[in-house]
């Protein structure tokens, strides 16, 4: 997998089995909505990221479309719980194919 | 001529005296959205730029071991470069002290101005230094490009014959196409700015000002623009660094 892209992940590393708690993302990206032109007058064509992803190991716990009302270096505040302890994975995709991917490991108690 | 440029900036320096009361950071001008932004350190999206320059900073390290010694750094620039030839010495940018590096010892090939390699350890550098108090000594072989920065500050140009100093000095606070007009301090820089969508260098936010009131913009890596940034260096004094702030 080519993981082109950045960005930065905290979760908390000890949460209750089946709480919510909080996790941030704040990805690095464009967010190309395919409106701006530029210096030289040429539309930069669309590209928006458009899947992102949390797993726990390999089962999945959420999925996000997000489309063009969501700002460059999107910032997210997501609410998730867990059955047991593990490791979660967040992988994000662009229209363009490029990828990224964070993790943390989480216990559970 | 010299001696009128010298009464002009007296006299400037006299009016200066009784418009500015104050020295005040972009941030006390931003709204509380904003400051909450740049203050938590995981939202501020500036930290994107940060986390790449430490990548990149990694190369440095075999001269540059101890970050706590880049600790002060962004204060002393920008500085006279070290060369032999007194008469050769020329106002070095912390920009341009990286490309001598790259070039010098590094045998890497410069990166451009306003690249995102270039930004990315420019604001880890002057990260180190968040929230030390800017007070800058001059040095008598500085002094001359000091007042030749601090000359093109209070210099009309442009379409608009406006001069820096009308907007940040003497209408600093008031409002300008629904904006308010900052003191213009350079603390912040390099900065995320929400119009941008990104990091960008003071150079850029200078550069875009000469445009604003239709003059042509010096180029970032120009001696004027040294010369300009040094001056407003010292014209930030008692402010504390804020690498990477955030404003609109």
């Amino acid at each position: 997998m080519n993981l082109q892209l950045s960005g930065k992940l905290q979760a908390p590393e000890r949460v209750k089995a089946g709480e919510s708690f909080s996790v941030q993302l704040l990805l690095r990206h464009a967010m190309e909505t395919g409106f701006i032109s530029d210096a030289q007058g040429q539309r930069q064509p669309q590209n928006l990221i458009r899947k992102i992803e949390f797993f726990l190991d390999d089962t999945a716990l959420l999925r996000l479309t997000p489309s063009s009302g969501l700002a460059a270096n999107p910032y997210l505040q997501i609410s998730l719980s867990i059955p047991r302890s593990g490791k979660l994975i967040c992988r994000w995709q662009d229209e363009q194919g490029a990828q990224g991917e964070l993790s943390q490991k989480i216990s559970t108690t | 001529m010299k001696y009128a440029n010298y009464v002009f900036l007296l006299l400037c320096f006299l009016c200066l005296g009784q418009t500015r009361a104050e020295v005040r950071s972009g941030l006390s001008y931003a709204s509380p959205d904003i400051q909450a932004l740049q203050l938590d350190l995981f939202r501020n999206p500036g930290s994107l730029w940060l986390e790449e320059g430490k990548k990149l900073f990694s190369d440095c390290t075999a001269c540059h071991q101890d970050m706590q010694k880049m600790r002060g750094v962004i204060l002393r620039y920008p500085k006279l470069s070290t060369t032999s030839n007194q008469h050769t010495r020329q106002l070095q940018t912390l920009e341009a002290r990286i490309w001598q590096c790259q070039s010098e010892h590094l045998q890497q090939k410069p990166w451009a101005t306003e690249s995102k390699e270039l930004l990315a350890v420019t604001t880890y550098i002057a990260h180190a230094s968040l929230g030390l108090p800017i007070e800058r000594e001059l040095s008598a072989s500085e002094k001359p490009f000091w007042l030749a920065g601090k000359g093109l500050y209070f210099t009309r140009l442009g379409q608009l014959n406006l001069a820096c100093t009308h907007c940040h000095d003497q209408l600093a606070g008031k409002r300008l196409l629904g904006q308010t007009i900052s003191q213009g301090q350079s603390n912040g820089y390099p900065t995320y700015r929400l119009e941008w969508n990104g990091i960008g260098s003071l150079a850029r936010r200078i550069r875009a000002c000469f445009q604003g009131v239709r003059a042509e913009p010096p180029p970032a890596d120009s001696a004027e623009m040294a010369n300009l940034i040094l001056y407003m260096q010292t014209r930030s004094s008692g402010l504390r660094v804020e690498t990477p702030a955030v404003r609109r």
